[in-house]
């Protein structure tokens, strides 16, 4: 029993700068453990779904490898520094281009990868490099949270059509949005009817989270 | 066979045919020459291209020894849970392990009723036709199961003394009303097809003549058409009866309320695969005739048992076909059209001896479909669901595996998985268990004193019910036209 499976690639980006110090880093932390939790009791997750977490603070690095969720272990957290969104989106492709499987004629591909960002603030980087990278691979659904006062919504705008704001940076928006998050994925684990590639339409975004046109 | 091989393969070069009169292009393979089909394949898309470059590699090596290990290995994921400071190690879980735990998170529930047509739990079917016989199951998928939904796939089959009849449909997850959409579309088209076939048999009784006749001559391509031309025709009668069905929800408050709106056609979504296949005698050698339409997912394929090699799997249509793909997902007025449906229609004659179609809840579980559908023939073998050549009377390792059950009766089976006897995924380890597909006996269920059914139909529905495979959540429909117990004597 070895073949490839059809995974669906999870790109969690977090972001981890200084201004996320405090309430805000600890409910990022209390979300994942929620989103992980609720993911775990999900069969068709469990079997589908593959999870990595991409943090950004001066630099971007990714702290989990796309990892089955049975196994997936959560990581340490902490804030401080800038906001390099561009280089968490240059890490991000780089990652697609290393982990998510394409189709030939043997091999069911994976699925696109869903991508998940997070920021509470203005990328602090060079943003247009993380842009471009990202175009030279094949990305599914990629939804931007800007997170609190702080966040530029126009910058999120560059990266994708799919922007969300939370106005605020409360432990109950965050829990919130993670909910949305683990609802988002186990959506897309169930679309047995969607071909991989295909945009898989998500669940609407949590009451008060305003959707940027 | 070797007089098979005989055959002028460079005179059948000309395979796709115009047929102004039935409004026909199909494509003749004959199965004595799959070299031609190919080149013909190789024109649109190299999709039998030699995948010797490609083997894929193996990341989890899960051999025969880490699946009896498997429940060993099961504790492993609980140690995920203890938090590390240090980077995560990279763990890998074999996808046995990762069904050994699933197998206790999925759960069994009951279809919910909201007023509108329930389909039962699953259903299986076998007809004893003087030539052969049909064995066909549907079980509601694990998805459908988790969440009291219902069954989306239906399946009908019929015969005649000429022909056996077949249609398989796959209503999509996304509708509302498809699995009503899969029931009117198979029911009438094979009600269609059964009518219309024994007119025909009965009004021309040298049509059966026409279709032993060469190839090439214009007597086959006559009556070639006119079946292939009711084939096509299953599909529209199959639409028409949608359409008639929906005029009939439209005013069903019950529907209306269940959705809370009017009932529309495209509530109805469907895939269509149909056969029509013919017994013939052909200078002393059984073989068929056959004529397929497939319009979406799902496999139709015929399996030569006696054929070495990829040979040996013959695909009877596609998931989406030419210039009309993006219009191939779901039956509809668009892909009936003649020019559409011509495209999605295939010939063949030839001694495949088990023709089988199938919703993309089982095709998928056996991708590439050539040479996997050799394991899917395996694995009705290993399973007691259709005959298997050899020894039975020494059980060989590995044992059948046993996962919990995620069906009705909560009673957990012990299945054989041709998988496991497989060293990786690659062409060539499929084509190494090939050639000794009469050698396997010592593993199937009956060397290991299991009998999971006492009819065919019983057990290739209890095997499509619980063999387990890693995303494999869909709904799954299997019908075998199997003629292997017919072919010994002319």
């Amino acid at each position: 029993m070895s073949d490839y499976i059809r995974r669906l690639p999870v790109y969690l980006l977090l972001d981890c700068s200084g201004s996320m110090a405090g309430e805000p880093i600890e409910a990022v932390k209390q979300g994942l453990k929620t989103l992980l939790s609720e993911l775990k009791g999900d069969p068709q997750a469990l079997e589908t779904a593959y999870l990595s977490i991409i943090t950004f603070d001066s630099s971007a690095r990714q702290i989990c490898p796309l990892t089955e969720l049975m196994v997936f272990k959560e990581p340490q957290l902490s804030a401080g520094g800038a906001t390099a969104l561009g280089g968490a989106l240059k890490v991000l492709a780089d990652c697609i281009k290393n982990e998510v499987r394409t189709s030939t004629d043997t091999q069911k591909g994976d699925w696109k990868p869903l991508v998940f960002l997070m920021t509470d603030g203005a990328p602090t980087d060079n943003l247009d490099e993380g842009i471009d990278a990202i175009k030279q691979v094949s990305t599914g659904n990629i939804i931007a949270c800007g997170a609190g006062a702080n966040a530029n919504a126009n910058a999120l705008k560059k990266i994708t059509n799919n922007v969300l704001m939370m106005n605020n940076l409360t432990a109950g928006d965050m829990a919130q949005f993670f909910a949305w998050v683990s609802s988002s994925i186990q959506v897309s684990s169930k679309s047995i009817d969607a071909k991989p590639g295909e945009a898989i339409e998500l669940p609407p975004p949590p009451q008060g989270f305003v959707i940027v046109p | 066979m070797d007089n098979d091989f005989s055959r002028n393969i460079s005179e059948e070069e000309e395979l796709v045919i115009d047929r102004s009169e039935a409004q026909l292009s199909v494509l003749i393979d004959d199965e004595d020459t799959l070299e031609i089909a190919q080149k013909v394949a190789e024109k649109e898309k190299p999709q039998f291209a030699d995948n010797n470059g490609a083997k894929a590699a193996n990341e989890d090596e899960n051999n025969a020894s880490d699946v009896s290990n498997a429940s060993d290995g099961n504790d492993q994921p609980g140690g995920g849970e203890n938090s590390s400071d240090e980077q995560p190690l990279p763990v890998h879980l074999s996808d046995m392990q990762v069904m050994e735990h699933t197998a206790n998170v999925w759960q069994y529930m009951d279809i919910v009723d909201n007023g509108t047509e329930m389909h039962t739990e699953f259903h299986e079917k076998l007809s004893e036709m003087p030539f052969g016989k049909i064995i066909g199951a549907r079980v509601r998928g694990k998805a459908h199961k988790h969440n009291g939904t219902n069954c989306d796939d239906y399946f009908e089959t019929a015969y005649g003394e000429d022909f056996a009849a077949v249609a398989v449909c796959d209503g999509a997850g996304s509708k509302p009303l498809s699995r009503i959409g899969s029931r009117v579309s198979a029911e009438s088209a094979v009600k269609f097809l059964k009518d219309k076939l024994s007119e025909l048999f009965k009004d021309e009784p040298r049509l059966k003549d026409g279709l032993c006749a060469d190839l090439q001559s214009a007597e086959f391509m006559g009556a070639c058409g006119k079946i292939a031309s009711l084939v096509q025709q299953s599909a529209r009668e199959a639409l028409k009866a949608q359409n008639e069905e929906l005029s009939r929800l439209e005013s069903d408050e019950k529907y209306i309320s269940a959705l809370g709106r009017k009932p529309i056609l495209a509530d109805m979504s469907t895939t269509f695969l149909a056969a029509v296949v013919v017994p013939l005698v052909i200078g002393g050698t059984k073989q068929r005739f056959m004529v397929c339409v497939q319009i979406g997912d799902g496999c139709i394929c015929a399996v030569n048992s006696k054929e070495d090699g990829e040979h040996s799997v013959k695909l009877m249509g596609e998931a989406d076909s030419g210039k009309f793909s993006s219009e191939t997902d779901f039956l509809s007025s668009k892909n009936t059209i003649d020019a559409a449906i011509a495209a999605k229609t295939r010939v063949s004659r030839g001694a495949s001896d088990v023709i089988m179609l199938m919703s993309d809840g089982v095709a998928d579980d056996y991708f590439p479909a050539v040479p996997m559908m050799q394991r899917l023939y395996l694995d009705l073998g290993l399973n007691g669901v259709i005959n298997m050549a050899g020894d039975a009377s020494q059980a060989e390792d590995p044992a059948p595996i046993r996962f919990k059950s995620v069906s009705m009766s909560k009673q957990s089976v012990a299945l054989q998985y041709a998988k496991q006897l497989l060293s990786d995924s690659s062409p060539e380890s499929m084509r190494a268990l090939w050639d000794k597909r009469d050698s396997l006996k010592c593993h199937s269920l009956e060397a290991f004193g299991i009998n999971i059914g006492d009819t065919s139909e019983k057990r290739l529905r209890i095997w499509l019910d619980n063999y387990n495979e890693r995303t494999s959540f869909d709904d799954r429909t299997l019908v075998i036209i199997d003629f292997s117990n017919f072919d010994k004597d002319v």
